[in-house]
């Protein structure tokens, strides 16, 4: 019986590079050299992520109906793996998933009868975008899933934030997914050893139904003008836990734009005119609840 | 009770006389009528023959009009991409192509492909006046993404208030489309929002509930039902998609239905969906449907539930699959049946009928579903009920109705898959199909001729001299070795002087010398006959 066709899988949100690491991953030697045929989806733009990717021989399958693990797209999905199991026959399946797919999925499509004996799981690798990932995963739960899901987690964009905000980011990672070796990388640059040194492990991950792995999110607005000093002693007060607020605050002496990262407070002038304040918060290992409540006092 | 009248009595939560069924055919009506997605989806023509199709072929209670979200992203602008097996999907994203959200014009319901779907609304609503139509429009928050794209996520922090106003202009786009649903002749409104399964609870509570609740409260103003299809991992919503206070909720295969059942029976709101849409209705058999299909209605219970796939049907879908899952929803018999065969899947309880078949009379076994309630099934048995006397007692049929457990039992041993069946001495020889009067002859004939044959190969025979050694038992068995010889028959000679074993045969000594006659047959070897197959044996005797 023939062996089956690995596949890895990049993941990562919308963003994050996930073509611009393709790109890369395609020119490494130890790629370069396999036959190999890759699926790409994107949520967004028809077709540019497969547009970007490096012109070659390689046979490109574009799926286009949201989510490439959204169950509407199950269907092509398996088709497409069972048209490259059959026609393609190649040494490796790369695919670039939607930055909306839940890839737990992944497991559960590559585990159906047409499709069990013919591939295997080499990784799962999920691009981190090490500027935008907490105020996306707050929100996008998928951001996180993929997180949890990965064999290996590379922060992408490295060179665009200080070590501070890192030491802040890999924790939290860390805490998100413990199994997963990181690297950060700058413009997709993954070492080859990295990648080879992947190994798949399957992961039985918390429901859908299950809190978000503490992170939280959520939003203040008031009518009621707010008090400086106790505006700024309840960031000071959440500390760690407050990961990054955003949004106009009208104090007794005025509006302001006021923005919060990893504990350095900015301001500056508010776009417009504002007359209420509206800003939203996202906080880490803290309660919604609890961490709207902080401000609570200042109001 | 009629169609309509069975699926609002769900949809209020009130138990109806069976579950209703209905399939969310999209596209695939349009594989019925032999066109593709493409021309199906752009054509009031297509679409009504697609899906008058689909309502002669599966009998729904319910069926949607239209299964294509982009509907509206169409009309307000946004470009798309077309396949030949899908809906078109959106790629060009009007809000990040350069118009702001303040050039947005109120929805017009005569733009791009809206006046299609509310011309087919109106032609199936005359033509079927007692089917629910389920008028489909898309949720505020999965259109916000074809407007915006996925920029929404960071604008959630970045620009929260604009996430909102996005969303109050979504949601007057669907109470606009809702209304237009309605008044072509909807009486159910399904505002489909997949995209809310990319959000957690509180963020849904924030940006997605007051707009969603909006939306439901129009349809309701309007004397239509509502139901909230969401489709991927949304379990951490399901509560939060009851409190927008729609009549039913919709779900796909990705949440466990008995969760569903128990957030929203005891909210007073209705369910559906579940059934598995690709490795089952889509790869599976007709009977995996149908077992899908009873699986999904017995978890869900008789109130409140609507039996229907969690997703638009695949292009692709087998209709014959459809068809077994209809006949599941509307046949009790048929779920009987289904539950029984899974009631008989060890293997233990299977029969060993290796050699079924090896009597001297040939067995017509008839598997039905019982043939005073089946018409097919009626004919296969009279089919064979009037062939068997022109064999004069050589042929015995049976009628095996799978509503009984040792029938199912014996159907299963014997590997049936299909009733009505015809088997001819355990061998399936004619599968839902009613043979003709000469073929079903031909067919019996075929297997008296093999059998004979085998028969003949198999038999053997002795003969026995009885008596002590001596003049007479020799010639005796001189005699005996000449007449095989010049017959060439395959006779075994014995000769037998013990007492006993001669008084066994019933020989007294004052009648030696004697000769028996033996013939024996090879019946089994190296297996355990069941006692149903050693009568058979006896009978012949």
């Amino acid at each position: 019986m023939k062996s089956p066709i690995p596949v890895l899988m990049l993941t990562g949100y919308l963003g994050a590079g996930k073509t611009t690491l393709l790109n890369h991953v395609l020119a490494l030697p130890g790629i370069r050299e396999k036959r190999l045929a890759m699926i790409i989806n994107e949520f967004g733009p028809l077709g540019v992520d497969g547009s970007l990717v490096n012109a070659g021989a390689h046979p490109k399958y574009e799926l286009n109906r949201g989510s490439v693990f959204c169950i509407c797209i199950k269907t092509d999905f398996i088709k497409t793996l069972v048209a490259i199991a059959q026609d393609v026959k190649p040494d490796l399946v790369i695919i670039e998933a939607t930055g909306v797919a839940d890839p737990c999925d992944l497991g559960q499509i590559l585990g159906t009868p047409p499709l069990a004996q013919a591939f295997t799981t080499w990784a799962n690798v999920c691009l981190v975008d090490a500027q935008g990932f907490v105020q996306t995963a707050a929100f996008l739960r998928t951001a996180a899933r993929q997180v949890m899901w990965a064999d290996g987690l590379v922060v992408n964009k490295g060179d665009r934030v200080s070590p501070a905000d890192l030491a802040v980011l890999q924790p939290i990672l860390g805490a998100i997914n413990p199994r997963a070796p990181q690297i950060v990388v700058t413009q997709g640059q993954v070492p080859e050893a990295f990648l080879e040194g992947l190994v798949h492990r399957p992961f039985q991950a918390p429901g859908s139904d299950q809190p978000q792995p503490e992170l939280s999110s959520g939003s203040v607005q008031t009518e009621l003008p707010v008090d400086r000093q106790a505006f700024l002693e309840a960031v000071s007060g959440l500390g760690d836990r407050l990961l990054r607020l955003k949004g106009t605050v009208v104090f007794k002496e005025g509006a302001r734009f006021m923005e919060v990262i990893n504990g350095r407070v900015l301001e500056k002038d508010p776009p417009g005119q504002n007359t209420r304040t509206a800003f939203a918060v996202i906080g880490w290992k803290i309660s919604k609840e609890d961490l709207t409540a902080a401000f609570s006092r200042c109001l | 009770m009629k169609a309509i009248d069975r699926v609002h009595a769900a949809l209020s939560c009130e138990k109806p006389d069976r579950v209703p069924w209905v399939p969310f055919v999209g596209c695939h009506a349009g594989a019925l009528i032999g066109k593709t997605a493409t021309e199906f989806l752009k054509s009031e023509a297509l679409m009504v023959e697609g899906l008058q199709e689909a309502i002669k072929r599966y009998k729904p209670d319910g069926i949607p009009v239209s299964f294509d979200l982009q509907i509206e992203a169409e009309a307000l602008g946004c470009t798309l991409a077309w396949a030949d097996e899908n809906p078109p999907s959106v790629s060009g994203h009007i809000l990040i192509e350069g118009r702001t959200l303040e050039d947005l014009k109120p929805l017009d319901v005569q733009a791009g492909r809206i006046p299609l779907v509310l011309g087919t609304t109106r032609r199936l609503r005359q033509a079927n006046p007692d089917l629910a139509l389920y008028g489909l429009l898309t949720g505020p928050f999965t259109l916000a993404l074809h407007l915006l794209g996925t920029d929404i996520f960071m604008k959630m922090f970045d620009d929260p208030d604009y996430v909102k106003r996005l969303m109050t202009y979504c949601t007057q786009v669907g109470v606009r489309m809702a209304s237009a649903l309605i008044d072509a002749g909807c009486d159910v409104v399904a505002v489909v929002d997949p995209m809310t399964s990319q959000i957690g609870p509180d963020q849904f509570r924030e940006f997605v509930t007051p707009y969603m609740t909006e939306v439901f409260q129009s349809v309701k103003a309007k004397g239509a039902f509502s139901s909230f299809f969401v489709c991927g991992h949304a379990q951490q919503n399901i509560v939060a998609m009851c409190e927008c206070q729609p009549n039913n909720v919709s779900i796909d295969e990705n949440i466990p239905l008995d969760y569903v059942r128990s957030v929203c029976l005891p909210r007073g709101i209705s369910f559906g969906g579940n059934m598995q849409l690709t490795s089952v209705l889509l790869l599976g058999s007709a009977e995996d449907s149908q077992r899908n299909a009873l699986a999904c209605m017995e978890v869900a219970g008789e109130t409140g539930y609507l039996l229907a796939p969690g997703c638009d049907l695949p292009y692709g879908t087998p209709p014959a699959n459809l068809e077994a899952v209809m006949r599941i929803a509307l046949d009790p018999y048929e779920r009987d049946v289904i539950r029984a065969k899974a009631a008989t899947k060890t293997s233990a309880d299977l029969l060993d009928l290796s050699e079924y078949g090896n009597s001297d009379k040939i067995i017509v076994d008839i598997v039905t579903l019982d043939s005073e309630a089946c018409a097919p099934c009626q004919y296969m048995v009279e089919a064979v009920r009037k062939v068997t006397p022109e064999f004069e007692g050589i042929v015995e049929w049976r009628e095996h109705k799978i509503k009984y457990r040792e029938s199912l039992v014996f159907m299963t041993s014997l590997m049936v898959r299909n009733v009505p069946t015809i088997c001819i001495d355990g061998q399936i020889t004619f599968v839902s199909r009613i043979p003709a009067r000469d073929e079903l002859i031909a067919a019996i004939q075929r297997r008296i001729n093999e059998k004979m044959r085998t028969k003949i190969q198999q038999r053997r025979a002795s003969i026995y001299i009885l008596g002590n050694a001596g003049a007479d038992r020799d010639r005796i068995r001189v005699n005996t070795e000449k007449a095989v010889k010049e017959l060439g028959a395959d006779v075994d000679i014995v000769e037998i002087d013990d007492e006993q074993k001669i008084a066994a045969y019933g020989i007294s000594k004052v009648m030696l010398p004697a000769v028996v006659l033996a013939r024996y047959q090879v019946k089994t070897t190296r297996v355990i006959p069941e006692p149903a197959i050693i009568k058979e044996w006896i009978k012949d005797v």
